[in-house]
């Protein structure tokens, strides 16, 4: 279902790190788990009682109208929100072996395992290297710069950059396309070695070509990683989700698998949602 | 009823449809913005480098970096120069001939000219030492070195070929000399050095004989007479030995005295040079001001040993016949431009502006700066990192957290002198809390001397281990608990008076009479020695109220005095004890040897040369290491800086915070989403981002700080330095007031070299000082934005 402008390149040169796992088409256990999740900007209740599994290795996305709590969510899936004032969430939100919403959580461990891409491309002012090795050098002790090239590489290469950035791994990362950039900000990302990738509207600042690419990329990483999509193009959702959930005004109105919700929505408002009826 | 659709193909177009990039309005604006700005800056400039020119410019021909020519006052006794011989000792003035100003230079009948055919200035004192004739040639030129045991005046003598020729006589200084080294003698009185006290006025035959200002550790004194009929009468007291020889000196400092209206003629400032290992020589000026004919260095003298130089040799006085001379031409150097820029910028400040230097200003305003910069960039961005992203999110902590933010804007906005006081306060006398600054609660890294003559002139430290001794002219200082003691005044007399609360209470109305505490002493010898000689003013004190008997209380003030006097020299003198351990000034260890008044000295040379007499007079000094730290900090380098510190902390605080804000938050969300805590966040992302802007709210405030004058002003309040800090403890000044100072020299049309003018060329480094700390300040930005780009 992809056209798949440029395929990823297996690691030619360490072999370490191309454990690209076939891809499973069967149900696999649940990495997030949330239950009767409500969370609030001071008095403003964002999320009402939310339930919802988040699958291993697939691809959920949030689909719904501005405002409707999808990027509360998600935010609150790596715990973004902690700096913002006010903002207060109750109920269940776990991983197997952590909760998240605990206050003893190690929010910087966590956050190491939930990566996060935001909607602009936001490389720091830095060279597209020092940009990837950022994570890894910020976590991981006794990293030697022969293991941190390895490392940086083979996040590039995941993140199907390599090939246009290998030249110029010094030079600024903001001289770099946009749709490079996003690419570049998820080579950020898995180069702290996540189980999970947030994407919070991965593509709206891209053109379609970029957009395309990065689709690519969802696909291939989705082997490895359970990734969460924000988006509000429902081709996108349709095209590379396992799972959909639709939201309205802080609740979740249908998830199921994204055939189903395109093909055959059980509620009233998916259905309006996402043939482009209002939203 | 709706109006029809216009037909815009039949309506004109105006001219301005032809919009081109630079339309005239644009043109307008830019050219006289540009023109302007341009102009201002250009006259600016022009009107401080034409200024400065002539202070910089090669047409000042030489400065008093060479040393043309060197007059001996021989005190040998042979009249005919020629007769001097090599080995002979030849003791007395020494004046060299080593500048020309430009108020000489600009017409020829104001030149000398040497036999050469070459012009030559007017003379300048230089030093006073005995000096060895070295060796002598068959033409008679005779090498001078200093006599073993005297000043060092090396820089000078290794120049000298001099040669003696009678022919010259006129057309140069005369000096006289006796045994006693009165060198111009009219009408005199002698003084004695250990009585004269800091700026003093003396009177000699009931007539005002000169002022005189004594720096801590001077032991000469130079003592300018009254104008007599036509003459000044110009005396320095020196350290002689027994002998009647001149003696080695100690140490003398700058002695100035000051011009008094219609009572002298002259300024006389004079520059004797330091002794020690690490003590250099020094050039020592005369120089007049007043009536035409007594000005630019030269003297007249009439009915009196001395003689007098003209201008010119044709208008020369004639030498009085009983002069010992050996005139003696030094081998002349030239200087040129880089000489006269050199000498502007290592020089101290004088009171001639042709001669004025900024050394001690320029190295002064460096260490203020450097430091001021030191502690006020990493806590200003500190301050700026912890208010813009480390925002509480506690309500009463946001409260404090908007407080200090206001705080913070206002600050910025409050004139500089305000911090002055704040300084003063704070950090020069910390509240005094710790004492006084010449009494410091805290101090590390100084030795503290007195500094004695020993009797074959060499110079002995006696150390100083109790505080109270430190500096005899502040005894009755410090307030201590408890001890409350008052001065008050009864007639003119100072009374020191000890009251407790009681006796206060009891008697409102002696109250107001009650001046100023002062504190009290520091040992409790010397509290003893003073409780009893005010014994007697307590009875009287608690009669006050019953009978006031002004008699009996004067009799009483005036005993109390006494002893205070009494304990005040008591305090002052180390007691000199035979075998004390002592130093020399090259801090070599030696034995005291101390004799009594009337007993004979020790034959033996090396023995002598640690020998004191019991009565013998010596000067508080102390040696200071570079780490030398204090508490409080007094009026030092390290107050200086922190109040310009808190000048352009504010400055930095809001333009870092701005920088710090203008740095996407996205970023921020990224860092975080990597997992970085908040700490990381600033130090990796946003602190790197913000660096180039934070460096340019760092150029605007350092230039704020380098040129700012008046908090410094109130700290150092010093315009004359003779040398830059050397620790950070160190009195100094900085080129703002420098160049304020340089403004009201004195104004002459003679001469080339003006007020304005070296106002100005201190403005042109003050400014290259500016310029420099930007260019760091933009290097820096430029390093840091290159990932920017």
């Amino acid at each position: 279902m992809n056209q798949v402008s440029e395929p990823i390149q297996p690691s030619k040169s360490t072999g370490v790190f191309t454990n690209v796992v076939p891809k499973e088409e069967s149900a696999t256990s649940p990495m997030i788990t949330i239950k009767d999740f409500s969370a609030w900007y001071g008095d403003f209740q964002a999320l009402h009682n939310l339930t919802l599994t988040i699958p291993e290795k697939r691809v959920t996305a949030f689909i719904g109208p501005s405002g409707c709590g999808k990027s509360t969510l998600l935010k609150w899936i790596n715990r973004m929100n902690d700096v913002v004032p006010g903002a207060i969430a109750r109920g269940t939100l776990e991983l197997p072996d952590m909760n998240i919403l605990a206050k003893s959580t190690d929010v910087v461990a966590l956050r190491r395992r939930i990566g996060i891409v935001f909607q602009k491309p936001t490389p720091f002012p830095k060279s597209i290297y020092d940009n990837v090795a950022f994570g890894p050098r910020m976590h991981f002790k006794n990293l030697t710069r022969a293991k941190l090239d390895e490392l940086v590489e083979w996040s590039l290469r995941k993140a199907a950059v390599w090939d246009e950035v290998k030249d110029r791994l010094n030079k600024s990362a903001l001289g770099l396309s946009g749709g490079q950039q996003q690419r570049l900000c998820i080579a950020r990302a898995i180069a702290v070695g996540p189980d999970i990738l947030l994407m919070d509207e991965p593509c709206s600042a891209l053109d379609p070509a970029s957009t395309a690419r990065v689709e690519d990329l969802i696909f291939e990483l989705r082997k490895q990683y359970t990734i969460v999509i924000v988006t509000h193009n429902m081709q996108q959702a349709a095209r590379c989700s396992d799972q959909t959930a639709f939201f309205f005004e802080g609740k979740i109105i249908e998830a199921a698998s994204t055939e189903q919700v395109f093909t055959n929505p059980q509620e009233k408002q998916t259905e309006d949602y996402v043939t482009g009826k209002f939203g | 009823m709706t109006p029809k659709t216009p037909d815009f193909s039949t309506m004109e177009i105006s001219s301005m449809g032809k919009r081109k990039m630079f339309d005239r309005g644009f043109l307008v604006i830019c050219v006289i913005t540009s023109l302007v700005s341009i102009a201002i800056l250009a006259v600016l400039l022009a009107s401080i480098f034409i200024n400065a020119m002539p202070t910089f410019g090669s047409h000042v021909d030489t400065f008093e970096s060479d040393h043309r020519w060197l007059v001996v006052q021989g005190q040998n006794e042979g009249n005919d120069p020629e007769s001097v011989d090599q080995g002979d000792i030849i003791q007395g003035l020494f004046i060299v001939e080593n500048f020309k100003r430009g108020g000489l230079g600009n017409s020829n009948d104001t030149e000398y000219l040497d036999r050469k055919g070459k012009a030559v200035g007017p003379q300048k004192l230089i030093g006073i030492c005995s000096m060895e004739v070295e060796s002598k040639d068959s033409e008679g030129y005779v090498n001078l070195v200093p006599a073993k045991g005297s000043n060092n005046v090396v820089e000078i003598a290794k120049q000298l070929d001099a040669v003696p020729d009678e022919d010259w006589t006129s057309d140069l200084q005369a000096v006289a000399s006796s045994a006693t080294m009165v060198m111009f003698e009219n009408e005199s009185a002698e003084f004695d050095l250990a009585t004269i006290k800091t700026s003093e006025t003396l009177y000699a035959d009931g007539k005002l004989a000169g002022t005189i200002e004594k720096d801590q550790g001077w032991s000469a004194v130079l003592v300018a007479g009254h104008e007599s009929e036509s003459f000044s009468v110009l005396k320095l007291a020196l350290p002689t030995d027994n002998t009647g020889k001149l003696s080695e000196m100690a140490r003398i400092g700058k002695v100035r005295v000051r011009k008094r209206a219609g009572e002298f003629q002259g300024l006389y400032s004079v520059l004797a040079h330091n002794l020690g290992p690490e003590v250099s020589f020094k050039p020592v000026k005369l120089r007049r001001f007043g009536e035409d004919d007594l000005c630019r260095g030269d003297l007249k003298f009439t009915d009196s040993k001395l003689a007098g130089l003209s201008r010119r040799k044709k208008n020369g006085f004639t030498l009085a016949d009983n002069f010992n001379m050996v005139y003696c031409p030094v081998p002349e150097s030239t200087t040129n431009t880089a000489g006269h820029i050199k000498h502007f910028l290592t020089e101290t400040n004088k009171s001639v502006p042709s001669e004025v230097g900024i050394g001690p200003a320029l190295t002064g305003t460096l260490w203020v700066c450097l430091g001021c910069a030191l502690f006020a960039l990493p806590l200003g961005i500190g301050t700026a990192v912890f208010l813009e992203e480390f925002k509480p999110t506690n309500r009463i902590l946001r409260f404090f957290h908007s407080v200090i933010q206001l705080n913070i804007t206002n600050l910025a906005g409050v004139p500089s002198i305000v911090y002055g006081i704040l300084g003063l306060t704070a950090f020069a006398g910390m509240f005094g809390l710790f004492g006084i600054a010449k009494d410091p609660f805290v101090e590390v890294g100084a030795n503290h001397y007195f500094q004695y003559l020993s009797e074959s002139n060499k110079s002995i430290l006696v150390p100083i281990t109790d505080k109270s001794r430190r500096d005899g002219r502040r005894v009755d200082l410090v307030r201590k608990s408890q001890k409350h003691i008052f001065r008050t005044s009864v007639q003119g007399i100072k009374i020191p008076l000890q009251i407790d609360d009681a006796a206060v209470a009891k008697h409102q109305h002696f109250r107001s009479e009650l001046v100023s505490v002062e504190g009290s002493l520091h040992n409790d010898d010397a509290i003893a020695a003073h409780q009893k000689a005010i014994e007697k003013m307590d009875a009287l004190i608690e009669q006050l109220g019953k009978a006031f008997d002004e008699d009996t209380l004067l009799d009483a003030a005036k005993q109390s005095e006494l002893a205070l006097r009494e304990l005040v020299n008591q305090i002052k003198r180390p007691t000199l004890v035979d075998g004390m351990e002592v130093f020399s000034a090259d801090n070599e260890p030696l034995k005291l040897n101390v004799v009594q008044p009337g007993e004979d000295l020790p034959t033996d040379k090396t023995e002598l040369a640690v020998t004191l007499r019991s009565t013998a007079v010596g000067g508080p000094m102390s040696k200071k290491a570079w780490y030398y730290f204090q508490l409080p900090f007094g009026r030092s380098v390290l107050a200086a800086s922190l109040t310009l510190m808190l000048v352009i902390l504010p400055v930095i605080i809001i333009a870092s915070q701005e920088a710090l804000r203008a740095v996407p938050p996205s970023l921020r969300e990224c860092a975080l989403g990597l997992g970085s805590t908040p700490w990381q966040v600033v130090r990796n992302v946003t602190l790197p981002a913000a660096i180039p802007s934070i460096m340019t709210g760092a150029i605007l405030a350092m230039s704020r700080a380098i040129g700012e004058a008046a908090p410094i002003l109130v700290i150092c309040g010093i315009l004359f330095v003779t040398s830059g800090p050397t620790h950070l403890m160190d009195i100094f000044s900085i080129l703002p007031i420098q160049i304020y100072d340089m403004t009201q020299l004195p104004k002459d049309q003679e001469l080339m070299i003006n007020a304005h003018n070296v106002a100005a060329a201190g403005i042109v480094v003050l400014l290259a000082i500016l310029l420099t700390f930007n260019a760091v300040a933009i290097t820096i930005r430029q390093w840091t934005q290159k990932p920017l780009s």
